[in-house]
């Protein structure tokens, strides 16, 4: 008896905290599809009015291409640094080896409100405009850690005697990486970009700190129409969001697996 | 041992040496310069910039702008408000986490699995969407006031109370997840054993569970209380210009005012308090690690 009513006390507590942590969603998800001028919940009539509206301002239109470059560009930058580093630590055995990936790591504890605004007195004193520099620049900074983390972990587990036996056999420094090295660490990699590719495109502060118009990102532009007050264009724009994220997750659930990627947990069952 | 010998030939033949000896150190040598020039050449700057005045006094170490941020009653208002909003932010986090790690790790039917990726994908939508929707919800025409009745109707937009419920929902999932990581590692035979010695469940959760996810809600709140402290977005959506956090005041004066010896200072100040914070609790969850014979 006492234990049927943990039981149930325990999944009602489940069904509370999820309708906790979905309410916000639900609600701009809801308000999006309003067919009247302002934010009334619930809507008076639905209809995709604010959703046109939303393909049709050019603020939100570039500031999704632009995040979607930055996040791109940002990728491949925190790949290629933090995998040969990653490459070059694992081996390491100087003295300087843990100071050298503390540093790296510091990120992940200093705000990015602080390196931001470091950036931004460096670019107005050397004249060159922040945004995409110092803003690509800053989530490098931001996601170049877990990139380094994740490609690190897969390398620790890698064999090195796979390595000496590609050179053994006479492949090249290059050959052995292409071949015997990446196909090996590939797990940890792709799962540190895909990382990195969703806290840029998703990143705020730094975005407000460092955008100037005309290359603003998403996130920038959102938060400076939330700002001067609720708009409708601003919550199709956020269902837009919601949308694109489920899709990802979707997506991220079928080849990754959403909860390997974040709560590190194997799937079961 | 052929094949060890052949091995060790070859890793140590001459053609590699040089590569094989200082190889690793061209590979790190990128990261490292960037991060020097782009992480710690501006936060040093940040810093030199926070001891100089305003206006060509430049070369003069000062402390006036911090001299100036701690005896005004203004900012002290400000830094209090951001403590106490991370504070709370920090322990509402913590409650309502808890029995929703404990779930994760109780439960064994297949929804517990539905659960946690529910409780996790919120990571993957921006935190400044998150925040709107809470916006939806607390403005007078908002979700909330539809499900009160009429003369319940309360206007919470703009207040700590938004910017804390807004904190909270945003940062739960690191709080879970610290707490679950936790749990998880223990063994739950631990748990059989001490009901077959006659503990009572309520005895098991005070002298086994709760001691033993200790470390996860230390490690949780450390990280809850520090992205707190620095949010940026949230604060200013929900709380407006009348509840103002330290953040608020950083990007105010380093941007708005273009004033980067006065908003140095603030960074700098920010980064002492959250980092401050986050010591304490490190040293005093030692010790009550100690207590509790978990380490």
């Amino acid at each position: 008896m006492q234990q049927l009513v943990w039981h149930s006390l325990r999944r009602i507590y489940a069904i509370i905290f999820s309708a906790f942590v979905l309410f916000p969603l639900v609600v701009i998800l809801i308000l999006s599809f309003t067919n009247e001028g302002y934010n009334r919940f619930p809507p008076a009539s639905y209809g995709l009015r604010w959703y046109r509206e939303a393909l049709d301002t050019p603020a939100f239109v570039d500031g999704f291409l632009f995040s979607l470059q930055i996040a791109t560009v940002v990728t491949l930058i925190s790949g290629l640094l933090g995998v040969a580093a990653a490459i070059g630590l694992n081996r390491a055995t100087f003295a300087g080896r843990n100071f050298i990936i503390g540093v790296i790591m510091v990120p992940l504890a200093l705000p990015a409100m602080v390196m931001a605004i470091g950036l931004l007195q460096i670019f107005t004193v050397a004249g060159i405009v922040t945004s995409p520099y110092a803003l690509a620049i800053c989530h490098v900074l931001l996601t170049v850690p877990y990139v380094l983390r994740l490609t690190l972990a897969s390398l620790g587990s890698f064999n090195r005697t796979l390595e000496l036996a590609s050179y053994s056999l006479g492949a090249s420094r290059w050959y052995t990486f292409r071949r015997v090295m990446l196909p090996l660490i590939a797990p940890g990699l792709a799962g540190g970009l895909l990382f990195a590719f969703l806290l840029s495109f998703d990143e705020v502060t730094a975005g407000i700190f460092l955008s100037v118009p005309g290359a603003t990102t998403l996130p920038a532009e959102i938060f400076g129409y939330a700002a001067q007050g609720a708009d409708p264009v601003v919550t199709a724009v956020s269902g837009l969001m919601v949308i694109f994220a489920a899709v990802l997750v979707a997506f991220i659930e079928r080849f990754f697996g959403v909860l390997r990627l974040i709560a590190d947990e194997q799937p079961s069952h | 041992m052929q094949a060890e010998a052949t091995l060790a030939a070859a890793s140590a033949a001459p053609t590699y040496s040089w590569v094989t000896r200082y190889g690793h150190l061209l590979l790190i040598a990128p990261l490292v310069v960037f991060v020097t020039a782009f992480m710690i050449v501006p936060c040093a700057i940040v810093l030199k910039n926070s001891f100089l005045l305003r206006g060509g006094m430049g070369g003069w170490v000062s402390l006036s702008n911090y001299i100036g941020v701690l005896t005004d009653p203004f900012y002290w208002q400000i830094i209090v408000r951001s403590l106490r909003i991370s504070a709370l932010a920090t322990l509402a986090a913590a409650i309502v986490s808890y029995p929703a790690a404990l779930y994760i790790y109780f439960s064994e039917s297949r929804w517990r699995r539905v659960f946690l990726f529910l409780v996790v994908s919120p990571l993957f939508l921006s935190a400044i969407v998150r925040t709107y929707g809470w916006m939806m919800i607390f403005i007078p025409s908002g979700a909330l006031n539809a499900l009160l009745p009429e003369s319940m109707e309360v206007s919470l937009m703009r207040t700590e109370f938004a910017v804390t419920v807004g904190l909270t929902h945003i940062y739960c999932p690191f709080m879970i997840l610290a707490i679950n990581a936790s749990l998880a590692k223990q063994d739950k035979r631990l748990l059989i054993a001490a009901a077959s010695l006659g503990a009572s469940p309520i005895r098991i959760f005070c002298d086994v569970i709760f001691p033993l996810s200790v470390p996860g809600l230390v490690a949780g709140s450390i990280i809850v209380f520090a992205v707190s402290m620095t949010a940026f977005g949230t604060p200013v959506l929900l709380g407006g210009s009348a509840n103002k956090t330290l953040a608020f005041m950083a990007y105010q004066k380093n941007l708005m005012l273009a004033n980067p010896y006065e908003g140095g200072a603030v960074a700098v100040i920010l980064v002492v308090l959250s980092m401050g914070v986050v010591w304490l609790m490190g040293i005093w969850s030692r010790t009550a690690f100690k207590r509790l014979g978990v380490s």
